[in-house]
């Protein structure tokens, strides 16, 4: 199996079988995985920040920075790979914060929130999370059969 | 015995601070200091001299001559610019150990302060202060502790696990409650024992503490946030460096907003982008 990383702002859409998607250390950004069983074209974005207008010209050199920007992408990349959205299985993993009662540091749960907003906007469900709390995760997809995987420190890998 | 008693007494075999570094540091107090004294310390290191030339011939830099001298470098970096690069790669021996005591692997603790320490300039800017090299090197060492404490927090990683997990305890709370010190307290001492700056020591031994600017020096401050937002964004969070406390109203005290953080997260990643290849930070940003 060849890992293909997906770094911090980033984006990778595949349709090789020997390919795993890769995304480390989802702190409050998130990552989101697709997946068409029939295509068999796996897509994986990590984003950072919820609302692009924050920066717009930011937001055009680096999409995959933005929910707003990198969630359309990530689907018209996959479409464009013969993806379809109503055969996708879409995973969702991160969105964490760390321990502030002011609700201040509450980026992982705006960007959660965003999500949510622009999937239901357009028709599509999730169909597996693990999204919250305050740790530290890694999401794997391999683009052979669609399984997904998330890893916590110190504790073992589970399937999504 | 107190547990942490044979961790105080393990302080004797953490590695010393580099003293070119500590020198240049102490010279710096001084704002006039004039150039030469810096270059008179640095260039009786002939590894940190190299490293210096080679960085300054990077693409980071993209100066159009090749810079052949410390002398040329001082004069295209500024004194201040030298001096950080200096303690950037004079920690680099420093953190660049894995930590499995804290679930980071190689030079991971490194990309993380210097993260942070990159960050506190950003931070900076945005409550209008200029630049400032001490609070850089406070941010890039304040997680020093780590370095002695990992061997004991490993021994014990599930059993600070489980508290932080069960009873809502931050990682430094469940540390000190388990080992009976904890890192900020610990790497405060180290830097009083390798006698940095006082103003450093604070940075580092206070960087977990509810801050507030009204009542704390800004570079405490601005090392406790910087840390917060890096382990936010996944840079070097390892185990459980999620569950950090934020200091309470500090963003409402400094009158920022969601955004102006979600602005700063956004700087300090294309901040880090451009660093990246300088210190060899893969793109999935771990180690």
């Amino acid at each position: 199996m060849k890992q293909k990383i997906v770094g911090i702002a980033d984006m990778q859409v595949s349709s090789e079988d020997s390919e795993v998607l890769v995304t480390y250390s989802l702190g409050s950004c998130i990552g989101l995985a697709i997946y068409d069983p029939q295509a068999r074209v796996g897509g994986l974005l990590h984003y950072m920040l919820p609302d692009s207008s924050l920066d717009p010209s930011k937001a055009q050199q680096k999409p995959a920075m933005f929910a707003d920007t990198g969630i359309p992408l990530l689907f018209k990349t996959a479409y464009g790979m013969g993806l379809q959205k109503q055969r996708a299985r879409v995973i969702v993993v991160g969105g964490a914060q760390i321990l502030d009662d002011s609700g201040y540091f509450n980026i992982g749960k705006r960007n959660y929130a965003m999500l949510r907003k622009i999937l239901w906007r357009n028709n599509v469900l999730i169909d597996a999370e693990d999204v919250g709390g305050n740790l530290n995760r890694t999401l794997y997809l391999e683009v052979g059969t669609g399984r997904a995987w998330v890893k916590t420190p110190g504790q073992e890998m589970r399937e999504l | 015995m107190s547990p942490a008693e044979p961790i105080l007494e393990a302080m004797d075999k953490v590695k010393p601070f580099p003293q070119v570094v500590l020198k240049a540091l102490n010279l710096l107090q001084d704002p006039e200091v004039p150039a030469s004294k810096l270059l008179e310390v640095i260039k009786y290191d002939p590894v940190i001299t190299l490293r210096l030339l080679q960085v300054c011939n990077s693409a980071l830099f993209g100066f159009r001559r090749k810079v052949e001298s410390l002398h040329q470098a001082l004069v295209l970096l500024g004194n201040q610019g030298m001096v950080r690069l200096l303690v950037t790669f004079g920690a680099l021996e420093l953190l660049r150990d894995p930590l499995p005591g804290y679930g980071l692997e190689r030079e991971e603790l490194w990309h993380h302060s210097v993260a942070c320490a990159t960050l506190t300039q950003t931070l900076l800017k945005e409550v209008k202060h200029p630049e400032d090299t001490m609070i850089f090197t406070g941010a890039l060492l304040h997680d020093v502790g780590k370095i002695l404490l990992n061997e004991y927090a490993g021994k014990k990683y599930s059993e600070i696990s489980i508290l932080v997990a069960e009873k809502n305890l931050s990682a430094l709370e469940a540390e000190k409650e388990v080992l009976g010190i904890d890192h900020a307290q610990l790497g405060g001492l180290l830097g009083e024992r390798w006698n940095l700056p006082s103003g450093i020591v604070a940075m580092i031994a206070r960087h977990h503490e509810p801050v507030h600017p009204e009542k704390d020096p800004l570079a405490v401050c601005l090392v406790h946030l910087s840390n917060l937002i890096c382990v936010q964004m996944g840079i070097g969070a390892g185990a459980r460096g999620l569950a950090s406390r934020a200091a309470p109203d500090l963003l409402l005290a400094l009158g920022w907003s969601p955004r102006t953080l979600d602005a700063c997260v956004s700087d300090c990643w294309c901040e880090m982008e451009r660093i990246r290849t300088l210190i060899g930070i893969p793109q999935n940003g771990r180690a």
